[in-house]
C-alpha cells in the first residue's frame, strides 16, 4: 500500500518541474552568483526530483560545484585504462626481448654467410637499422616481417627452440597490439562512452548523442528519451510522429509513451503501450515497467506474476527506484580490429627467412672482431637470461615511471 | 642406451670425462656451437680413442686446435655422452698421452696471440716452408692459415718462446671494424632505453578527453575567463581553459605552438548536462 502510495504521488509532483528545469536554474544561479541559500535550495530541489525519474547519478554537480555531492562509481573506463597500461607496458617488455633476440640473430646470421666484406656490413646495418625503426616508430608490418625472418633464420641455423620462442612471443606481441588498439578505440569511441553513461547515469548529453547514434530517426527518438528521462516531456507529440521500422526503436518508442502516460497517470493508456513494446522486444525494462502499471492498477496479481518472472531472469532490476525505465537506443557498433596485416607480414617474413636461407650457405668461422660485440658471447654461448633480465627491467621501469609520473 | 647432455664451462672439464668415460664405457661428442667442429673420445677397455668428424688422421691436433678455437672464442662447447656405446675407429691414445695434451701450460697461452701477425724474424734452418714463405714475402698469416698448415697456435708459442721466431700483430680488415659495432650497438641501446619508458602514456588525448570536456564544458558554462588552468593534469601536461577548446601546451610549456594538445569542446548539446564517463 505504501509502494502504490508512492507511486502515485511521484508522478504528480513530476509533472510540476522538470528535472532538467531544476538543473538549467541551478546553473543560471551559479553563474549569477545567486546566494549560497538558493544554491542549496536548487541541490535540494534536483536531488528530490532525482528520486522521481530513472536518473541514477549527476556527476554535473560534482564539477559545477567542485565539491563531490554525488559519488559516482568507476565504470569500465578505470579498467580499460587500467588494460591499456599493463598491456602496453608487457607490449614494450616484450618488444625489448624481441628487439635483442633479433639484433643478436641478424648480425650472427649474416657474418656466417658467405658475403663480401662490404655486403655483410650493408646487410647488417639495414637489417638492424629497420629493425630498431620499426620497433620505436611502431612500423608493426615491417616489425613482424623482420621477426619473420629471425624465426626462419633461427630455425636455419639449428636454434629451434630460440626460433619456436621468437615465433610465441611474436604472436604474444600482436595480440597485445590489437588489445591496445581494442581499448584505445573503445576509449575515445563516442557510441562506447554513451553506453556507459547511459547505463550508469540513466541520461546523456545530447552532443554526444549526436556522435554516438548514427541515423537521424534513432538519433531523434534517443534525444527525446534523453528529454523524459530528465523530466521534459515537452517533445512527446513530436515521438508520437515518428515511425521507426525497426522492432527494437519501436520498442523504444513505445516504451517512451507508456513512460510519458505513467508520469501523466493514466495507467491504462501506460498499460497499453508498455504492452505494445513487449510484442516488439522483450526487456525485462519493459517488463519492469508493466510490473509497476499493473501495481498502480491495484492488479497485484498480474503485477506479482511479472514479479516472480523478474525475480527468476533479472534479479537486479527490481532493486531500482519505483519509478518506470527508459529503454535507450543503441550506438554505432564497435569494429573489433584484427591484427590481420601483422600476421600477414609474418608469415611472409617467415617464407622470406626459409628462402633465403635455402640459396645462402651458413658457416661459422667465428671472427673476433663479431665476438667483441657486447653480449654477442651470451647469445652463442643460448646463455638467455640477459635477454630474460631486460625483459624484467623494462616491464618494472615502464609500471613504476607510469605510476610514479601518470599515476597510472 | 641413454644419453646425457650438456655444456663444458672449463677446459680441465675434459678430465672429469676421462674418469667417467673409463667408469661408465661409451662415447663422448664434443662440440662447439653452430661451426659444427665436433671431436669424439671413446674407451675401449685399453684406450681411449679419438676421432674428429672430419675424419682427419691427425686427431691430437683436431684435439688442440678444438680447444684453442674454444678458449679464443669464448663459445663453450657442448657434449654428448652415449652411455655403452662401442668405439669405432678413431687414433689409440693412453691416458698420460692425453693428460700431457690438455695440461700443456702453452694452449692456455693462446689468447694472447692477434688473430693475425707478421713474422718480423726467423731461424730459416728450423722451421717449416710455409712460415719461410710467409717471412720472406712479408705477407701476414692468420690463425686459419696455420691450422691449414696443420699447425696450431700452441706449436706457434713453442717457436716463439724457443726463439725460433718473432711476429708482430697485424691488423687486418675486419667484418665488424670497433666504430661500425660502436654505432649499431649505440643504435641498440638506445632503442632499448626508449622502450624502458612509458612513451605511449604521452598520447595525451586518450586519456584525458573525458576530463577535458567535463572541466571545459564546466568553465564556459559558469562563463570563466579564458585562459585559466584547469583542475586536472596528465603526468607533467596541464591544461588551460579557452572558451570553445581546451589546450594544453605540451612539453615545451607554451601554449601557441606546434606541439599544443587541443581538444576541442562541442558547441552545442551540452546544457544542462554534460559530463562524459571520466574514470
Amino acid at each position: 500500500m505504501v509502494l502504490f502510495l508512492v507511486f502515485w504521488t511521484l508522478p504528480l509532483k513530476a509533472q510540476e518541474v522538470s528535472l532538467k528545469g531544476a538543473l538549467l536554474k541551478f546553473e543560471r544561479d551559479l553563474k549569477s552568483g545567486a546566494p549560497k541559500e538558493v544554491l542549496a535550495n536548487d541541490l535540494k530541489e534536483i536531488r528530490s526530483l532525482k528520486r522521481v525519474y530513472p536518473v541514477y547519478y549527476l556527476p554535473e554537480l560534482n564539477y559545477l560545484t567542485g565539491k563531490e555531492i554525488e559519488k559516482v562509481p568507476s565504470s569500465y573506463i578505470t579498467f580499460l585504462r587500467k588494460l591499456y597500461f599493463f598491456g602496453a607496458s608487457l607490449e614494450n617488455a616484450l618488444k625489448v626481448v624481441l628487439l635483442s633476440l633479433a639484433f643478436y640473430l641478424f648480425l650472427f646470421y649474416i657474418q656466417g654467410i658467405g658475403l663480401s666484406l662490404s655486403l655483410k656490413r650493408l646487410f647488417s646495418f639495414l637489417l638492424v637499422v629497420f629493425l630498431l625503426l620499426a620497433t620505436v616508430v611502431n612500423l608493426s608490418p615491417l616489425l613482424f616481417l623482420l621477426g619473420g625472418l629471425a624465426v626462419s633464420f633461427s630455425f636455419s641455423v639449428g636454434r629451434r627452440y630460440l626460433s619456436f620462442f621468437l615465433l610465441g612471443a611474436l604472436l604474444s606481441l600482436s595480440f597485445l597490439i590489437s588489445l591496445k588498439e581494442n581499448v584505445s578505440s573503445l576509449l575515445t569511441s563516442p557510441s562506447y562512452l554513451y553506453s556507459l553513461k547511459v547505463e550508469r547515469d540513466g541520461y546523456c548529453p545530447e552532443y554526444l548523442i549526436s556522435e554516438a547514434v548514427s541515423s537521424e530517426i534513432p538519433k531523434e527518438i534517443e534525444f527525446i528519451t534523453n528529454s523524459f528521462a530528465l523530466g521534459d516531456f515537452s517533445p512527446v507529440k513530436k515521438l508520437k510522429s515518428i515511425k521507426p521500422k525497426s522492432p527494437y526503436l519501436k520498442a523504444v518508442v513505445y516504451n517512451d509513451l507508456g513512460y510519458f502516460y505513467f508520469y501523466k497517470g493514466d495507467f491504462k493508456k501506460a498499460l497499453n503501450v508498455f504492452k505494445e513494446a513487449l510484442n516488439y522486444y522483450k526487456s525485462p525494462v519493459i517488463q519492469f515497467n508493466l510490473y509497476l502499471t499493473y501495481s498502480s492498477l491495484l492488479k497485484f496479481n498480474k503485477a506479482n506474476a511479472i514479479r516472480r518472472k523478474l525475480l527468476k531472469d533479472n534479479p537486479n532490476i527490481l532493486k531500482a527506484l519505483p519509478v518506470p525505465l527508459l529503454l535507450h537506443v543503441k550506438g554505432k557498433s564497435f569494429k573489433l580490429f584484427l591484427p590481420y596485416l601483422s600476421l600477414f607480414s609474418l608469415v611472409c617474413g617467415i617464407a622470406l627467412g626459409f628462402f633465403v636461407s635455402s640459396k645462402v650457405t651458413f658457416a661459422l668461422p667465428l671472427e673476433e672482431s663479431f665476438l667483441k660485440f657486447p653480449g654477442m658471447l651470451s647469445f652463442i654461448n643460448q646463455r638467455y637470461h640477459p635477454f630474460l633480465v631486460l625483459f624484467f627491467v623494462s616491464l618494472l621501469l615502464n609500471l613504476l615511471i607510469g605510476k610514479l609520473i601518470w599515476g597510472t | 642406451m641413454g644419453y646425457i647432455k650438456g655444456k663444458l664451462n672449463n677446459h680441465n672439464d675434459i678430465f672429469i670425462f676421462l674418469d667417467f668415460l673409463k667408469e661408465k664405457r661409451g662415447r663422448i661428442d664434443f662440440y662447439l656451437p653452430l661451426d659444427g667442429f665436433s671431436i669424439s673420445l671413446c674407451y675401449d677397455g685399453n684406450f681411449f680413442r679419438l676421432s674428429s668428424d672430419k675424419g682427419s688422421k691427425n686427431p691430437k691436433f683436431e684435439l688442440i686446435k678444438f680447444i684453442e678455437e674454444w678458449l679464443i672464442s669464448g663459445v663453450k662447447p657442448n657434449f654428448v655422452f652415449f652411455e655403452g656405446e662401442s668405439c669405432k675407429g678413431g687414433v689409440p691414445l693412453t691416458e698420460e698421452e692425453l693428460t700431457l695434451l690438455l695440461r700443456d701450460k702453452d694452449l692456455l697461452k693462446v689468447k694472447e696471440l692477434p688473430p693475425s701477425f707478421l713474422i718480423t724474424d726467423l731461424k730459416v734452418t728450423v722451421l717449416p716452408s710455409f712460415l719461410v714463405a710467409h717471412w720472406r714475402a712479408a705477407k701476414p698469416l692468420s690463425r686459419e692459415d696455420l691450422y691449414r698448415y696443420g699447425m696450431t697456435y700452441t706449436d706457434l708459442i713453442k717457436l716463439i718462446e724457443s726463439k725460433a721466431l718473432e711476429i708482430e700483430p697485424f691488423y687486418q680488415v675486419e667484418v665488424f671494424p670497433q666504430t661500425f659495432r660502436l654505432f649499431l650497438f649505440s643504435l641498440f641501446a638506445v632503442s632499448l632505453v626508449y622502450l624502458f619508458f612509458p612513451f605511449y602514456l604521452f598520447n595525451v588525448p586518450l586519456f584525458t578527453k573525458a576530463s577535458a570536456l567535463n572541466w571545459g564544458l564546466t568553465y564556459r558554462l559558469l562563463d570563466k575567463q579564458e585562459g585559466k588552468e584547469l583542475p586536472f593534469k596528465w603526468g607533467f601536461f596541464k591544461f588551460y581553459y579557452f572558451g570553445d577548446k581546451v589546450v594544453s601546451p605540451g612539453l615545451d610549456g607554451k601554449i601557441g605552438t606546434e606541439d599544443d594538445i587541443v581538444i576541442n569542446l562541442p558547441k552545442r548539446g551540452y546544457s544542462p548536462v554534460f559530463t562524459v564517463p571520466e574514470r
